[in-house]
């Protein structure tokens, strides 16, 4: 890894579900490490398409995406994962039908070798599913889930980690429980990025945004400078001054 | 008493075989997402490949009660393995091309279907449509109970094919690989960003569905012939068979196979032969109403 590289570099992104019908034209994001960066923007920006074409599980059209300086634009998803993203999905993030274990088991498939060390390091992490490891994933309550489909994304030592809505349908208690352990992953050497509709207070742990909209880029900022500019507070966090 | 011993007797037998088709056809199901009716297929062509190894090594002699030697056993186990390249390379053939274009799960039957007559009519095109023996030996039935009578390979092929489903059910719960199967039959997205290769998973799953088929298929040929309608003939009964235990389960394509194979036998107690089809489809009817998602199957 060469010193002085941004992280994770996105330049002019173009992508969507269906080839030839982007709905992401030309998103730039940065990440580095160390560093929690949030997307938000209307339901529709593209948020979550950026999230989805960098895991490689929509096509891109167009753009780069360099993690580390190399370019991994077109690795097939299950590629993805091994130059070092890790992804939780917004929905269907753990395999239900598996058991807690078996989650954490899969999340390192592409690590060979015992698992071990790195399954006691998830449930250090993570205690309540040390506890429940031989459940299955569907008896987990919401923020149970949650937990285990970033731990199942930790499994392979990403340096990137992406989340789509990690808070969306938790507790106020838990959703404060999720943003303290990012902090702490960012703080580990971990570059964050994540997408949310919980957008001031996700903000409010973040390092830097971006706002998009209609798959663009609109604003980018440091949080603090986000959360007080008049435009995006009344138009994108729901606040009027 | 007899006559109800021997229908449990008879069912367990059609129960083992048919539940052996059935993993496939509910394998397919779930992880390639579509109906696979040229499964059937699968039985016959492993019957087929192992009469041709019969033919060069012979059946071996009957050893000790069975009719037959450990060259049939070794024969079965080459048609597993070659049923299973099969089975690989008519997916090859057909449907990945339609799975890269994207095509709606009817095509895919629809393409099955076409496929399973292809299969079929290759069969009689090299074989013909005269039945075939593994073996021409006689052998007497052994009284497992008072009034119930049983073939030594009949009891034979009931072992093997218990032992084949406790194995491929440690492997699927044990195995690393064997997760990675039951991943991408719950997701495939979410089995991608964890890093598994979805072409990868679908080679294993086709691999391992036309080896148990290949079993299934040289078991009815053992008792007692092949014809190149054998798999034909079971084709409704697999997929009874899977839907009843509830798609996509191990677990539940064995108690649907055993279900199904008693239902046919115990029917024939109180009613015509004639019917005998028909009563995997009154189980499911039933089963359907109670419990949609099968027995063992997850609500989705």
């Amino acid at each position: 890894m060469s010193e002085g590289t941004i992280h994770l570099q996105v330049s002019d992104l173009v992508a969507g579900y269906v080839r030839g019908l982007p709905v992401v034209h030309g998103v730039s994001v940065e990440v580095d490490r160390r560093e929690i960066v949030t997307l938000i923007g209307p339901n529709g920006a593209g948020k979550s398409t950026v999230l989805k074409a960098i895991a490689g599980l929509v096509s891109r059209e167009g753009g780069h995406v360099r993690l580390d300086g190399r370019d991994v634009t077109a690795l097939p998803a299950h590629e993805v994962v091994s130059s070092g993203i890790g992804f939780v999905p917004q929905t269907g993030n753990v395999f239900t039908t598996l058991t807690v274990h078996e989650n954490l088991t899969v999340g390192a498939h592409v690590i060979r070798g015992a698992l071990n060390e790195r399954l006691e390091r998830a449930y250090a992490l993570f205690a309540p599913l040390a506890a429940r490891r031989a459940l299955r994933a569907r008896t987990l309550s919401g923020g149970e889930r949650q937990m285990l489909a970033i731990a199942r994304a930790l499994m392979t030592d990403p340096t990137l980690l992406m989340l789509d809505e990690p808070t969306a349908g938790l507790a106020p208690r838990v959703v404060e429980e999720v943003f303290r352990q990012l902090r702490g992953l960012a703080e580990s050497g971990i570059a964050v990025l994540m997408v949310e509709q919980n957008a001031k207070a996700a903000l409010r742990v973040s390092d830097r945004g971006y706002v998009l909209t209609e798959g663009k880029n609109r604003f980018a900022g440091p949080a603090r400078a986000l959360l007080d500019e008049p435009r995006v507070a009344e138009a994108f966090l729901g606040t009027r001054r | 008493m007899s006559q109800l011993g021997q229908a449990l007797a008879d069912g367990i037998l059609t129960g083992a075989v048919v539940a052996l088709g059935a993993i496939g056809v509910t394998f397919t199901l779930s992880i390639m997402r579509f109906a696979n009716f040229a499964h059937s297929e699968l039985l016959t062509w492993g019957a087929y490949i192992a009469l041709v190894v019969v033919a060069f090594a012979g059946p071996g002699a009957p050893t000790g009660p069975l009719s037959f030697g450990w060259q049939l056993v070794a024969a079965a186990l080459i048609a597993a393995v070659l049923t299973g390249l099969a089975a690989w390379a008519v997916d090859t053939l057909v449907f990945r091309r339609l799975r890269r274009r994207g095509a709606h799960p009817l095509t895919m039957v629809f393409a099955a279907f076409g496929a399973a007559l292809v299969m079929r009519h290759l069969v009689v095109l090299v074989w013909g449509h005269e039945s075939r023996y593994y073996t021409r030996e006689l052998q007497m039935a052994a009284e497992l109970l008072p009034g119930v009578r049983v073939l030594p390979d009949q009891i034979f092929i009931v072992g093997l094919a218990l032992a084949a489903m406790i194995g491929l059910h440690v492997f699927l719960t044990r195995s690393r690989t064997g997760m990675a199967m039951r991943a991408m039959a719950e997701s495939p997205a979410l089995a991608q960003v964890c890093g598994i290769e979805v072409e990868g998973v679908v080679r294993l799953t086709w691999i391992i569905s036309g080896a148990l088929a290949a079993f299934a298929g040289v078991f009815i040929g053992l008792t007692p012939q092949i014809h190149p309608e054998i798999g034909f003939n079971v084709l409704l009964s697999l997929f009874a068979a899977a839907i009843l235990g509830g798609t996509g389960s191990l677990p539940g394509a064995v108690a649907g196979g055993f279900l199904v194979g008693l239902a046919e036998n115990l029917s024939l107690l109180v009613i015509s032969p004639g019917y005998k089809g028909a009563m995997p489809f009154l189980l499911l009817l039933l089963i359907l109403i109670v419990r949609p998602q099968g027995i063992f199957g997850e609500r989705s």
